[in-house]
């Protein structure tokens, strides 16, 4: 307690103004000789004058270059980056200042070899190194100022590149890889987190094939394709990544194989690994695996799993499952599953969705994508194989109609649940194409079987409704007038309207829901207002 | 702990810290005021502001408005812990949400001082360990070069570039990345 807590001395000799505490003699002052004050207090009058006299300042006088380095550091990482970077050219002083800075953020990939240079002439610990934007780079120029940057990382490390801007715009765009070079990822020992963004774009990776990365908790690789000898599941596992919490991999390529063994990892998230054959995961303190669109699945490939994480209580698994060769442990601390059923189509489809709710007994919430194709009418109705559901609180719906109604599936699922207090319907339908007509046509078959609309159900235990991303449809607002006469025990319904309904509809269609709701029933409406979810305040 | 504290409290409400500038003038202020300077939160926690706590290298000129800043925000800071105790009413909110506003514009006056002073607020501010001020003095020199070539930092601030040509030059061409 005794030390003057900002009494770091400046790097620099050369700075007046700051009280140089340490080095005068200690006076034998009244009380104790802790603080730098009373230290000071003798013969720091003379001192004192010879500041204040500074201070009264002739003009022409250059205050700032005089400011001590930690200070001139803090005014540096108010501007950017680059522009702290440009003040290494004003003056002796100021050379070597920017290079002080804990955080560097780079909104354009700079010219590597500079860069690279740039980096290796400090040694300041980085809590943030930021490089990214629009632009785009060779995949090299990263590599070239990445063994510099290893080094100097203590915290974040985030690569973005979200793509040229021609490219950026094309709705289908996205689903080309576009190459450009690869990474060789040094071991950065020190870093908390790293992120590599390549978004639109497929840049090849290659893990270090030694070092440990001792503090990295959070790793996420978006768009890349691993290349090279080291295998990226023996990177993450324990050995090498032994504080490891949450690992993301999101569009990535040519990984065929995924073993893990960590006994840190937490989160684990594998999304479109587009050629995935074997995934293995060991990890006694998982709480959250979601595995979706991964897996290969033809006539001569199948899923291959094996799942050891006994602590888990979320599992997301929008994906190919194969009986025979996906194995999940036991997971008897599940709470919340969320799958997928198509609703028309091959009976395949739902091996997954049909194994889970056989084999899950017990859990909080479970949540469904009910699937359908623009185009049904040739295909099968696979509602009828699903007969059996988890006990379940909550049961959250997502529907991707394609402008069908989905008022015969909830119906059917709704039937085998009666038991659920709460349910989310999720209408935030994201395969609507913005060309594509809102409904089918009149004759189609989605509306069968037509029981859902005249048979009754009792729902007595469902007490709170949530409805989101409404958009007024026929088919929806069917469904929403059936829901009414099925909750009979409904306390709570809360609607929130999707940003392309109109302030007018929005008054229509609130007024509507009130017609259909009965007085014990509390109605909450919102609206998006600038993106922000706010309450809807009608004006009467 | 919730009697205890409040008793503590309005122990230290009461109690005044004499502060001396450089000049020898002496000023009262509250410990919740002083306190904000981390500076003299430790000495107080060590005991040793009996008599006054002397700023050798603070003016009462400079001395004055710092204690002005900090009286204000000290008041902020009471306000946000009451607020947050249990109150979460509009009402409050509504409160909070002034007193922030009023603050602001508190900050953007104070900062209305011509350059010497800003930098010896900044060299007290540094030196007391004000964070909020010292953030708040900082923000402001930062804004002031914003955009700025280096020959206009120079000019305005008053810096004489002591590098030679060569010298220039090679630095020019260390950092030829961040000015492209």
């Amino acid at each position: 307690m005794a030390e003057p807590r900002r009494g770091s001395p400046p790097p620099h000799g050369a700075l007046a103004p700051r009280l140089c505490l340490a080095s005068r003699p200690r006076a034998a002052t009244s009380g104790t000789q802790k603080s730098p004050i009373s230290m000071e207090q003798q013969g720091g009058e003379e001192a004192a004058a010879k500041r204040a006299k500074r201070s009264s300042g002739a003009a022409g006088e250059d205050r700032l270059s005089a400011l001590p380095d930690d200070v001139l550091v803090l005014i540096l990482l108010r501007l950017r980056t680059l522009e702290a970077a440009r003040t290494s050219v004003l003056a002796r002083r100021w050379r070597g200042v920017w290079a002080l800075l804990p955080e560097l953020q780079l909104p354009v990939f700079p010219e590597p070899r500079g860069f690279s240079d740039a980096l290796a002439a400090s040694t300041v610990p980085l809590r943030c190194l930021f490089v990214g934007g629009r632009r785009g780079a060779p995949a090299a120029s990263v590599s070239d100022w990445l063994p510099a940057a290893a080094p100097r990382v203590a915290g974040e490390l985030t690569v973005v590149d979200i793509g040229r801007e021609s490219s950026a715009n094309g709705g289908g765009g996205g689903e080309e890889a576009e190459e450009s070079g690869a990474i060789e990822l040094p071991c950065f020992e020190k870093a908390t987190s790293i992120s590599f963004h390549f978004h639109l774009r497929s840049v090849g990776l290659s893990m270090p094939p030694a070092g440990v990365f001792a503090r990295l908790t959070d790793l996420y690789l978006n768009g890349v394709w691993f290349i090279g000898a080291c295998d990226l599941g023996e990177a993450v596992s324990s050995a090498r990544c032994p504080c490891l919490q949450k690992l993301t991999l999101q569009d990535a390529l040519e990984l065929h194989n995924l073993v893990i063994h960590s006994d840190s990892l937490k989160v684990l998230l594998l999304w479109k690994l587009r050629g995935l054959q074997q995934l293995s995961v060991m990890a006694p303190v998982l709480e959250e695996l979601s595995v979706v669109k991964c897996f290969v699945c033809d006539q001569t490939q199948h899923p291959v799993a094996s799942i050891s994480a006994p602590q888990l209580k979320l599992l997301k698994w929008v994906d190919t499952y194969d009986p025979s060769s996906v194995h999940l442990g036991e997971m008897e601390q599940l709470k919340s599953l969320s799958t997928i059923f198509a609703v028309y189509g091959q009976e395949m489809l739902n091996h997954a969705c049909l194994k889970f709710m056989s084999c899950v007994k017990v859990i909080e919430s479970l949540t469904l994508v009910l699937a359908y194709m623009q185009e049904i009418n040739y295909y099968q109705y696979l509602m009828e194989d699903l007969t059996i559901l988890p006990e379940i609180t909550s049961l959250h719906l997502i529907p991707r109609t394609n402008g069908h109604s989905f008022g015969a599936c909830s119906f059917h699922i709704l039937r085998i649940c009666p038991g659920i207090k709460q349910l989310i319907m999720d209408l935030s339908d994201r395969f609507i194409m913005e060309a594509q007509a809102d409904e089918c046509p009149p004759d189609c078959i989605c509306g069968q079987p037509p029981n859902w609309k005249t048979e009754e159900l009792t729902l007595n235990c469902l007490h709170e409704v949530e409805i989101q991303e409404f958009r007024g449809s026929e088919h929806e607002l069917d469904f929403v007038k059936r829901l009414f006469s099925w909750a009979t025990a409904l306390k709570r319904m809360a609607v929130t309207f999707d940003c392309s309904v109109s302030t007018s509809m929005v008054k229509e269609l609130s007024q509507v829901f009130r017609a259909f709701s009965r007085p014990e029933i509390c109605m909450e409406f919102y609206v998006y207002h600038k993106k922000v979810k706010v309450l809807y305040a009608s004006e009467d | 702990m919730a009697s205890a504290g409040s008793g503590d409290e309005k122990a230290a409400a009461a109690a005044m810290i004499t502060l001396i500038s450089s000049d020898n003038e002496k000023f009262e202020v509250t410990e919740a005021t002083a306190t904000l300077s981390q500076t003299i939160r430790h000495m107080i926690e060590d005991g040793c502001t009996d008599g006054g706590v002397p700023l050798p290298n603070v003016t009462s000129k400079i001395l004055a408005r710092v204690i002005e800043y900090c009286k204000k925000h000290a008041t902020a800071a009471a306000g946000e812990e009451g607020s947050s105790s249990s109150f979460s009413d509009a009402a409050f909110l509504e409160v909070d949400r002034a007193f922030l506003e009023e603050l602001e514009e508190f900050d953007d006056a104070f900062l209305e001082v011509d350059r010497a002073t800003l930098f010896d607020l900044i060299l007290a501010a540094n030196y007391l360990d004000i964070k909020g001020l010292l953030n708040l003095t900082c923000q402001k020199v930062a804004d002031s070069v914003k955009g700025k070539t280096p020959e206009q930092i120079r000019e305005m601030y008053n810096i004489v570039n002591d590098l030679t040509p060569e010298e220039e030059a090679e630095i020019r061409r260390e950092t030829q990345w961040a000015f492209e």
